[in-house]
């Protein structure tokens, strides 16, 4: 090759090379380009997403404790157990120990374990002593992810109260719900970085962020006592086959809530076994017409207004009474009951026919007062006012049936914050169960005081009625609640439910109830049970006082310092038997009462102005009558049945009636039935015999 | 004389070297920076053999021309034997066995190989009575490279062992090999690649044929060289079974490396986000967060130029690439000015030595050539390549003093 030759071939090829390089040059430079110019974010997203990874580290919710410090609800440790199937060492070891943890066979633990993935679920949220063994397993292939769960040690206990949480641990029921804010804590972040290998270290730049715990919640409510009144209040129930119940504890100087306890229960730790109509809170959920337990606001106002002592005497017709075209019963037919005799036996005609001396403004008014048709303002979600109509809505017998407890509607906290009121001097409280929080530093704060909210009735008013609850659980209705060696008061209720189908009450389901006190000097616990729907017996004395009388027993003796060895009072015992077969003497002329009462010879005094007598009582063995200027005051139609006709022409008001009598003797039919409203002069046909 | 003949030194060529080696340098630090080792210990090992290797470059500059030439099938010779003794006593590493170990020191013979392969080719084509279009010297020329080919490639080291069929092309067209000849070499890759799917194949066979008409070359030439693309084609799948997995994997995985981001994809997605992620001005020396979390794979041989792209991004990344450039260029003009063709052939196949590893690895690192594990020349850790980069430099080095000289 020659030189010249060399030099102009080379020169050809060399621009080629030139060439050749200068295109692999570009071509890798214009992708170098696109990669860190033009894709630059979304690589710089993928790098950053690679090597930092945010962790949460949980939070403790917060705890929730009785008054004494007891854990009500806390948190233990669950584990998610999760395999990476490429890395198990020995998956028949694994697949054994899950299947005799968890319970599924080893099969199924095997065909995981082979799946083609890098992660499988052994099982979620197994408590440690469940898994136990496998923990101590060290496979890397084994993950092992902890998390806390929501764990309540007593189960049934207060459940309802407590409620419970979803599986993230918010709250979605009760308590849990209600206070969600305060119990959840702010989970902490731990910046990571990953490497290559996956190793994993902090992130220098971006310090750990610890988690807060949630606020810590003392509950006014005693463990001690809760316990003895689910256990109790259970025990009842199915003794007697009813349909549900409550209870609650009260102390009645404060309104601190010391038990709530309510059945069928549920075990809160598993609560998604249960069927959510028994998970609420009845005891401020569930309203019910309370019956004869009504009686005793009934008689607060009685007394407080100073109509009536307790001496007085009434006339109950014998069990049966009509007022305008009702008629209402009592279990026992009674004649004449003092006062304290219609609370004691609880009469509803006694009440009744007290309560006429009432006017409607004022009964409502008390009740209102007393707290009913409002909320008690416990500060629990869900808590239901009851019904109390107003009294401008009332019909002619509304205010009667309200006095015997019907045509008003109570929740169970409304009744047994109501009483307390009757036994502590007169005073409703705000009932509580929130005692106070406790926040991630240990502070106290929020510290719930007992609050009162008004003064119902007077002390001496207070004093009698408590007097008439001893009577009750001494000689009257509640007799299976007494406690040996102790003194206590208390009130039976036994309502027929209504039946919202057909609208009429129902002749065979029952709201049995029982309210009680102890001890009687110094009231320390206040104890209501209601009994729905109980199967065999269903009169409160027979069904809820029984278990009233298991509560308190064993309540009362947690706390020797409430029990005083008070002196039992004398029994009080009213002499009524002599006048048990005196007919109704209101509205009888003078000198007929006279010698009525010298031919049984009962002895008596007279007293006031008037031709007839206006109102009986007895006091100290003696009938004392009250003679009134009106013959009577007739809106309407008395019971003549049975009366002769001098006797029954002495209550009926003649300006009001055109009188036409058939045949001659007692009277054993009226054209115008008993109760019946008489606005104009109407015509009566007295039937005789 | 001696200070005339220092100042005759190639500075421009010292320059761009020296830049690249420091660069190099820098990188290897960030990319070893919190390694279980000491974080010198990469970093200084680099640095002896890079000091080694420029009193190496400045002592082959002074060395006379002539010895080199006529060396130069010593060097073969030697490089070959090195490389057999690599086959049986060979240092296991990464599946392959590369290293011949000589008391502390580790050799990669392989590295050397191809500068001695290119000098005896050089030396072989510069002699009078050669032709490169005679059929029988263009055979011993292949017969030159495929040796130490098929040696590396039972190493196994696929890569490396590809660096010898790179160089073939370059050295048989500078040499002044007919086009012709230059075709029936070339068309067979793509007959390979082809082969795989039957109607492409079918298609280019076609245009071989048509081309083969064109060229007016005798008939019995024309159908053997055809004959030959047909049987490239048959054999191609059947040579395909006999690549080890991994082989084939690379192979696949260059076509689409997201497909498997776990396995082999892996290296290329995390060099790519490395890269991507260092933007125009990049994280800065020893910031970068894929090189500092070890995301990167081989960071600081295979994939150091990952580490550069992150660290210093596109502004550092176009500086070096400029650097080579500039350096290939600079090459290209130089062989083109020499006098002795042993020269500017040495240095035609140096230069597509350095292209072919820098279009490789930083193909690599941004997903557009396969994982082949070639270094990326001066800047990539590893002594026996850096060492073998300086050795040339020096030749180069030597040949431009010597530039007006027509040796021996």
């Amino acid at each position: 090759m020659l030189q010249t030759n060399h030099s102009k071939f080379q020169k050809g090829r060399l621009v080629f090379l030139v060439l050749v390089i200068c295109l692999f040059w570009f071509a890798l430079e214009v992708n170098l380009f696109h990669l860190q110019v033009i894709s630059h974010d979304e690589y710089e997203r993928i790098a950053n997403n690679q090597y930092i990874k945010n962790i949460e580290i949980p939070a403790h919710r917060g705890a929730i404790y009785d008054c004494n410090g007891n854990v009500m609800a806390t948190n233990v440790i669950h584990y998610d157990l999760a395999a990476d199937p490429k890395m198990i060492e020995n998956k028949n070891v694994l697949a054994k120990k899950c299947s005799e943890a968890f319970g599924n066979s080893v099969d199924y633990y095997l065909r995981r374990l082979n799946r083609n993935t890098n992660f499988v679920y052994l099982a979620r949220r197994a408590p440690e002593n469940e898994i136990g063994s496998i923990l101590e397993l060290e496979d890397d292939g084994l993950i092992k992810g902890e998390n806390f769960r929501r764990f309540y040690p007593y189960n049934n206990y207060a459940a309802h109260l407590l409620g419970f949480t979803d599986t993230d641990d918010n709250g979605i029921s009760g308590i849990e719900k209600q206070y969600q804010d305060e119990l959840e804590g702010k989970n902490g972040i731990a910046v990571l970085q990953y490497d290559g290998p996956r190793r994993i270290s902090y992130n220098p730049d971006k310090p750990l962020v610890w988690p807060k715990r949630g606020k810590n919640i003392y509950l006014t409510i005693d463990k001690n006592i809760q316990t003895i009144a689910e256990q109790e209040l259970a025990a009842g129930i199915k003794k007697c086959n009813g349909k549900a119940g409550m209870a609650i504890v009260m102390d009645p100087n404060t309104g601190e809530v010391l038990a709530m306890a309510n059945y069928p229960q549920f075990d809160a730790n598993r609560q998604n076994d249960y069927p959510s109509d028994i998970k609420r809170n009845r005891t401020i959920t569930d309203v019910f017409e309370p019956g004869s337990t009504m009686k005793i606001f009934s008689s607060a106002v009685l007394l407080q207004e100073r109509s009536i002592t307790r001496n007085d005497i009434v006339f109950c017709e014998n069990g049966k009474y009509r007022l305008a075209g009702h008629t209402f019963t009592d279990t026992k037919q009674y004649a004449w009951l003092s006062f304290m005799g219609v609370v004691e036996k609880s009469s509803n005609i006694g009440m009744i026919k007290l309560i006429d001396a009432i006017p409607s403004v004022t009964l409502f008014k008390y009740l209102l007062n007393f707290g009913f048709g409002s909320e008690t303002g416990i500060g629990l979600e869900g808590e239901e006012t009851g019904i109390l109509n107003h009294y401008k809505n009332w019909s002619g017998i509304s205010k009667h049936s309200i006095s015997i407890g019907y045509e008003i509607s109570v929740t169970a906290m409304q009744l047994t914050a109501a009483y307390a009121a009757i036994i502590n001097g007169g005073y409703l409280y705000r009932p509580y169960v929130i005692s106070h929080f406790e926040d991630e530093n240990n502070r106290v704060y929020d510290v719930r005081q007992p609050e009162m909210i008004r003064q119902i009735i007077s002390k001496e008013v207070s004093d009698e009625l408590k007097q008439f609850m001893l009577n009750v659980v001494d000689n009257g209705t509640g007799k299976k609640a007494r406690i040996k060696n102790l003194q206590i008061g208390g009130k039976t209720g036994t309502a027929r439910k209504m039946d919202k189908k057909r609208g009429t009450y129902s002749m065979s389901r029952y709201n049995s109830s029982f309210v009680g006190f102890a001890p009687f000097k110094e009231p320390k616990y206040l104890c209501t049970v209601i009994v729905d729907e109980p199967g065999a017996s269903y009169y409160g004395g027979d069904v809820a006082a029984p278990i009233f009388r298991n509560i308190m027993d064993r309540i009362i003796h947690l706390n020797p310092d409430a029990i005083r060895q008070d002196e039992r009072e004398e029994d009080y015992q009213p002499q009524l038997a002599m006048i048990k077969d005196l007919p109704d003497l209101s509205g009888f002329k003078i000198d007929n009462a006279v010698a009525l009462l010298d031919a049984k010879n009962i002895d008596y005094n007279i007293s006031g102005e008037g031709l007839v007598i206006s109102k009986v009582s007895l006091k100290d063995n003696t009938l004392h009558l009250k003679k009134g200027e009106n013959r009577v005051t007739m809106d309407k139609m008395p019971q003549l049945k049975g009366l002769t006709l001098r006797e029954a022409v002495a209550r009926l008001d003649l300006s009001k009636v055109r009188l036409l009598i058939e045949g001659n003797g007692r009277i054993v039919n009226q054209s115008v039935n008993p109760g019946t409203p008489i606005q104009r002069r109407t015509q009566l046909i007295l039937t005789c015999k | 004389m001696p200070k005339n003949k220092f100042l005759s030194l190639n500075f421009i060529l010292v320059f761009m070297v020296s830049c690249l080696v420091s660069i190099g340098l820098m990188a290897v630090y960030s990319a070893t920076h919190i390694a279980v080792q000491s974080s010198a210990y990469y970093f200084s090992r680099q640095l002896t053999v890079a000091i080694i290797g420029l009193i190496l470059m400045f002592t082959l500059a002074f060395i006379p021309f002539r010895y080199i030439q006529r060396s130069s099938y010593l060097f073969y010779g030697l490089s070959i034997l090195l490389l057999i003794f690599v086959l049986i006593f060979g240092s296991r590493g990464f599946g392959a066995e590369r290293w011949l170990t000589i008391g502390s020191l580790k050799l990669q013979p392989s590295e050397f190989c191809k500068l001695a392969t290119i000098m005896a080719v050089a030396a072989y084509l510069s002699k009078s009575d050669v032709d490169i279009n005679r059929f029988k010297h263009f055979l011993a020329v292949i017969g030159l490279i495929i040796v130490p080919f098929v040696l590396i490639a039972r190493q196994p080291d696929l890569g490396t062992s590809l660096v010898f069929l790179a160089i073939i092309l370059p050295l048989l067209y500078w040499s002044g090999l007919n086009l012709f000849y230059l075709f029936v070499i070339i068309t067979p890759l793509f007959t390979l690649v082809l082969s795989f799917n039957f109607y492409a194949f079918l298609i280019w066979m076609i245009v071989v044929f048509i081309i083969l008409i064109l060229s007016r070359q005798k008939p019995i030439i024309l159908i053997s060289v055809f004959l030959l693309h047909i049987f490239v084609g048959l054999i191609t799948p059947i040579l395909w079974g006999q690549l080890k997995p991994y082989q084939q994997q690379r192979i696949l995985t260059f076509a689409n490396p997201e497909a498997d981001p776990q396995g082999a994809g892996y290296q290329i997605i995390q060099s790519k986000v490395a890269i991507g992620s260092g933007g125009i001005w990049g994280k800065g020396f020893l910031e970068g967060t894929q090189t500092q979390l070890r995301f990167l794979p081989a960071q600081h041989t295979d994939f150091i130029f990952s580490v550069i792209g992150e660290e210093w991004g596109f502004s550092g990344v176009l500086v070096v690439m400029l650097l080579f450039a500039l350096l290939l260029l600079y090459l290209i003009y130089l062989a083109s000015l020499v006098r002795s063709k042993f020269a500017s052939l040495v240095i035609v196949g140096i230069a597509t030595v350095l292209f072919f590893h820098i279009v490789v690895n930083i193909g690599m690192t941004i997903g557009l050539a396969p994982v082949t594990g070639l270094p990326l020349p001066f800047i990539s850790y590893g002594g026996s390549f850096l060492l073998s980069m300086f050795l040339m430099m020096g030749i180069i080095m030597n040949f431009s003093m010597n530039r007006y000289s027509h040796s021996v």
